[in-house]
C-alpha cells in the first residue's frame, strides 16, 4: 500500500512507539519488532486471552503489535546486533531511555553516521532534551501536568470535590502514537534528498500541544485559571449550546441544536410545548445560554419516553445534531462502523477472536489500490533468543 | 543547504520536503485547519478558500491565529457557478484538496471528489466528515464534542449526569486527534504519489478515529471479561496511584507507582520506610491497593503540590502537579522545547508536536487576513487581470 517497500526497525516498548510502528504496517510498511529476552513489558499486561498464559497471552499487546514480525535480540550482551539489523531500513522508532542506550554504548549519532539517510524516531515521555528529558513520567502524569486532566474536569460546581480527569482508555498513548506515525513520515519524505532526520517526539509536548483552547484564552489575556462553574456559563462548550438528555432505558443523548435555524425545526419535533413560546425563556442564543440547565429539563419530558436511538433518529432526521452516549456493547453493534467495516479481528494464538477497532479512513488510490478493513488480525509470538 | 527565513526563524529546505505542493483548503473550524497548519508547517503552500459573505470567516477571534499559521486566504464565493469555475481552475494547478463540508454542500456546488478527479487525475482529496462519508449516518449532522460522547470514551471518563461534569466533553479531543490522522493520512499518500504517480481519496471519519484509540473498553467486552479498563482517575497499572488532594485551593498531584524502585521513592519522600517491606511486590501492592491509595491520599493532603512533586521525581517516582494551562506556560521543559514559539506580532502559537535534532519544529507564518491572497491567487495563479476581477467582485464571486 501506501508505504509498501518501506522497512520499519522498532526498538520500543509500551504503548505509544509501537502504536507508530503498528501504523506504518498499517500503511503497508514492512516492520520488525525487536525485543528483550522475555519480551516487551506489554506481553505481561492485560486484558489477557481467557484461559491463555505466557509472553503471548495479552489481547492488548496483539492490537498495539499486529502486522509485525518479531525477534528478540539480547542487546545487553550484543549491542553490536542493533546496527547490523538496521541494514537496509528506512525508520528506526525506538523510545529507549538514555541510559539504556548509553549503558550498551549505543549512540543515535553512530547510527546516523552509519546509516545516513535512516530516520530515527525518538518518543520517549519528555523528549531529549530540556532539564527534564531524564525525569520518569508516564501518560497519567503527563496528562496532569500538560493541563489536559484539569480541562478535562472542567467546568464542575465543586473543584474540591471533583478531580481532575486523565483521558479514557489508552487514548492517550495511543494518540501519540499516532502523532508519532505523522513524524515518521514526515521524516521519510525528508530522508528522500538524503539525509535521514532524527525526530525527537515527546508525549509531554503532545499533550500540551493539545491543549491550544488554554493558548488561545492565555493569549488574551486570562491567567486566572479557574475549574469552578460560573453560574449559568453552561458547559461552555459550543457556547452551552449542547444538551445532554436521559433516555428511556438509562441511555443518553447529547444534542446541539446551537444554529437558529436548528432550534426552530428542534422545537417543532418536541411538538411545540408552550415553553418554547416564551421568548424571556428561550428567545435567542442568550436566553437559551443562559437558561441553559432548566432548558434540559424541559426537553428531558421529551427524551425520557424514548430511547436513545430514537431521539438521535428523529433530531438527525431534520438536521439537528444529535448522538447518543454510547456504551462499549453499543459500539460493537453500532450499524454505522460496521457499514463502513470498521472494526478488524483479532486473533489469539490459541483461534480465539475479539472485535477490535481498525483504520478510521477509507483510501482508494487512482490505480485502486485501498487500505485494508475488516481484516483477520495476528501478533507477532515471542520467539526464544 | 538553502537556508530559508520565515517568521518563525531559520530552516533547511530539507526540513520543508511538502515545498512545492499546492493544498486547497476548505475546512473550518479545528480538526482540518490543524490538518493543513501541519502541513504547511511542512513547506507546502495552502490556500485557504474562504468568503467574507460568512460571519464565521470573518470573525478570526478564539483559536483561528493558533490554528491558521502558514497559509494563504482567498475569498471566493462556492456557492456562486462563476466561484466553482474559479475552483475548478485552481484544483487544476493544485495537488491536495481537503474538505470538511456536509454531504450535501458537496454535490450542490461541484466539489465533489468525482468531478474534481476529472480536472486533476493525481489530485489527493481528503474528506474529513463526523462518521464518514458511506454508511446509514453518513448525512448525519456531526460536532466534535458529540462525537466525543457517540465515541464511547465520554462515559469511560465518568458516568454521565444532567450538568455534563467530569466526562470529558471538554477539553476537544476528536478534532485535535482527527488532525493527526488526517495529516498522516495526507503525507503516506504523497509520499505514494511521489513513487508512483497515483492520485488517493481519502475518507476519513472523526468518530472512527476516536474510537481507535478506545481498543481495551472493546476487548473486554468483546471477550466479555468485564471492566472497562483505564479511564479518569485509574490508569490501569498503578498501585498505588492517582490524583491525590493537596494543601491549597484546588491543589491535586498524580501520582503513578508500577515498579519496586517507585514504591520505595514513595515511601522515601513519605518519611515511611517501613512500608516498603510490607508491600514488597507490585501484586501485593495491587492487592492491597485502596488501603494503599488511602495512604496516599492521607499524606498528601498536607503536602504543598509542588513541593511534593519536587521530592518525588528526584526520588525517581512518576508525579505531577495539576496545571492548568497558565501552570503549562510556566512549565520550564516546554519552555525549553519552544513549544510555543513567539510569532513576530508578539503573540505565541504552537509548534509541530515534534522537533528534530537541530531544535527546528516546523515553519511559522502568522495566520493570515481574511483575502490577503487575493492578488496572489487569482493573479498571478490564474492569471485575471484587474478588470475581470472587478466584474467578478461586482458580480460577487470573489470577495
Amino acid at each position: 500500500m501506501l508505504l509498501k517497500g518501506t522497512r520499519v526497525v522498532e526498538w520500543a516498548e509500551g504503548l505509544s512507539a509501537p502504536f507508530t510502528a503498528r501504523l506504518l504496517a498499517d500503511l503497508g510498511a514492512d516492520v520488525v519488532k525487536i525485543e528483550r529476552p522475555g519480551g516487551d513489558p506489554l506481553r505481561q499486561k492485560g486484558p489477557f486471552w481467557p484461559g491463555h498464559t505466557g509472553a503471548d497471552a495479552s489481547a492488548l499487546f496483539g492490537y498495539v503489535n499486529a502486522g509485525k514480525r518479531s525477534v528478540t535480540l539480547d542487546l545487553d550482551r550484543e549491542p553490536g546486533r542493533l546496527a547490523e539489523f538496521l541494514s537496509g531500513a528506512a525508520i528506526l522508532v525506538e523510545s529507549q531511555p538514555a541510559a539504556t542506550w548509553d549503558q550498551r554504548n549505543l549512540s543515535i549519532a553512530a547510527l546516523q553516521a552509519r546509516y545516513p539517510a535512516l530516520v530515527i524516531l525518538s518518543l520517549t515521555p519528555f523528549g531529549r532534551s530540556g532539564p527534564l528529558r531524564n525525569a520518569p513520567a508516564t501518560d497519567f502524569t503527563l496528562q496532569h501536568r500538560a493541563a489536559f486532566a484539569y480541562n478535562m474536569a472542567r467546568p464542575v460546581d465543586e473543584p474540591e470535590a471533583r478531580g481532575p480527569l486523565a483521558g479514557a482508555d489508552h487514548e492517550g498513548p495511543l494518540a501519540v502514537g499516532v502523532a508519532g506515525a505523522l513524524a515518521a513520515v514526515w521524516g521519510l519524505l525528508v530522508a528522500a534528498g538524503g539525509a535521514g532526520p532524527h525526530i525527537d517526539l515527546a508525549s509531554h509536548d503532545f499533550y500540551a500541544h493539545i491543549a491550544f483552547e488554554g493558548l488561545a484564552d492565555w493569549s488574551n489575556g486570562e491567567r486566572a485559571f479557574s475549574r469552578r462553574r460560573v453560574k449559568r456559563e453552561g458547559t461552555e462548550a459550543a457556547g452551552g449550546l449542547t444538551w445532554i438528555l436521559p433516555c428511556a432505558d438509562a441511555g443518553w443523548v447529547m444534542v446541539s441544536p446551537r444554529e437558529q435555524h436548528q432550534w426552530d425545526r428542534w422545537i417543532e419535533l418536541l411538538g411545540n410545548p408552550a415553553w418554547a413560546a416564551d421568548a424571556a425563556f428561550c428567545g435567542t442564543r442568550v436566553e437559551r445560554r443562559r437558561n441553559w440547565f432548566e432548558l434540559q429539563a424541559a426537553m428531558t419530558e421529551w427524551s425520557s419516553y424514548q430511547s436513545a436511538e430514537e431521539v438521535t433518529r428523529r433530531a438527525q432526521a431534520v438536521s439537528v445534531a444529535c448522538f447518543p452516549i454510547s456504551t462499549p456493547d453499543a459500539l460493537l453493534r453500532n450499524a454505522q462502523l460496521q457499514h463502513r467495516q470498521f472494526f478488524d479481528r483479532l486473533v489469539s494464538p490459541s483461534g480465539m477472536e475479539a472485535t477490535v477497532p481498525g483504520l478510521p479512513i477509507h483510501l482508494q488510490t487512482t490505480s485502486h489500490g485501498a487500505l485494508p478493513h475488516a481484516r483477520t488480525l495476528r501478533s507477532p509470538s515471542l520467539e526464544p533468543v | 543547504m538553502d537556508t530559508i527565513v520565515t517568521g518563525s526563524g531559520h530552516q533547511h529546505a530539507a526540513q520543508l520536503p511538502l515545498s512545492g505542493l499546492r493544498v486547497l483548503d476548505f475546512s473550518w473550524i479545528i480538526a482540518g485547519p490543524l490538518t493543513t497548519k501541519m502541513l504547511g508547517a511542512m513547506g507546502a503552500e495552502i490556500i485557504k478558500v474562504e468568503s467574507s459573505k460568512r460571519a464565521e470567516h470573518a470573525a478570526r477571534g478564539g483559536s483561528y491565529p493558533l490554528l491558521n499559521n502558514n497559509k494563504r486566504s482567498v475569498t471566493i464565493d462556492i456557492t456562486h457557478p462563476g466561484g466553482q469555475d474559479l475552483l475548478h481552475r485552481l484544483v487544476r494547478i493544485s495537488d491536495v484538496v481537503v474538505e470538511n463540508f456536509s454531504a450535501k454542500v458537496l454535490t450542490k456546488y461541484r466539489l465533489g471528489y468525482p468531478m474534481l478527479r476529472e480536472i486533476r487525475p493525481d489530485l489527493i482529496y481528503v474528506s474529513a466528515s463526523g462518521v464518514g462519508r458511506t454508511g446509514p449516518q453518513k448525512d448525519a449532522l456531526a460536532y466534535g464534542t458529540l462525537l466525543q460522547a457517540y465515541s464511547g470514551r465520554a462515559g469511560l471518563i465518568g458516568a454521565p449526569n444532567l450538568k455534563l461534569e467530569a466526562m470529558g466533553i471538554l477539553p476537544i479531543w476528536t478534532d485535535p486527534v482527527t488532525a493527526m490522522w488526517e495529516a498522516l493520512a495526507i503525507l503516506a499518500a504523497v509520499h505514494h504519489r511521489r513513487q508512483t504517480g497515483d492520485g488517493a481519496y481519502l475518507d476519513l471519519s472523526m468518530l472512527e478515529g476516536t474510537v481507535a484509540l478506545l481498543p481495551e473498553a472493546l476487548l473486554r467486552h468483546s471477550l466479555d471479561i468485564g471492566g472497562n479498563g483505564p479511564g479518569g482517575n485509574d490508569d490501569g497499572e498503578s498501585a498505588p496511584g492517582g490524583c491525590f488532594r493537596c494543601d491549597g485551593p484546588d491543589s491535586w498531584l498524580a501520582i503513578a507507582v508500577r515498579t519496586d524502585a517507585e514504591w520505595a521513592g514513595l515511601c522515601a519522600v513519605m518519611k515511611r520506610p517501613d512500608l516498603v517491606a510490607a508491600h514488597p511486590t507490585a501484586a501485593s501492592r495491587h492487592e492491597a491497593r485502596q488501603a494503599l491509595d488511602a495512604l496516599v491520599a492521607d499524606w498528601a493532603d498536607t503536602q504543598n503540590a509542588e513541593a511534593a512533586e519536587h521530592w518525588l521525581l528526584e526520588a525517581g517516582v512518576p508525579a505531577a502537579r495539576t496545571r492548568s494551562f497558565a501552570g503549562v506556560m510556566e512549565d520550564e521543559q516546554l519552555a525549553a522545547r519552544g513549544l510555543f514559539p513567539v510569532m513576530p506580532d508578539g503573540r505565541r502559537t504552537v509548534a509541530l508536536p515534534w522537533q528534530d535534532s537541530t531544535g527546528w519544529r516546523g515553519r511559522l507564518d502568522p495566520a493570515p487576513g481574511l483575502g490577503d491572497s487575493n492578488d496572489y491567487v487569482l493573479g498571478e495563479l490564474l492569471g485575471l487581470g484587474q478588470a475581470e476581477r472587478d466584474a467578478l467582485a461586482a458580480e460577487g464571486v470573489i470577495g
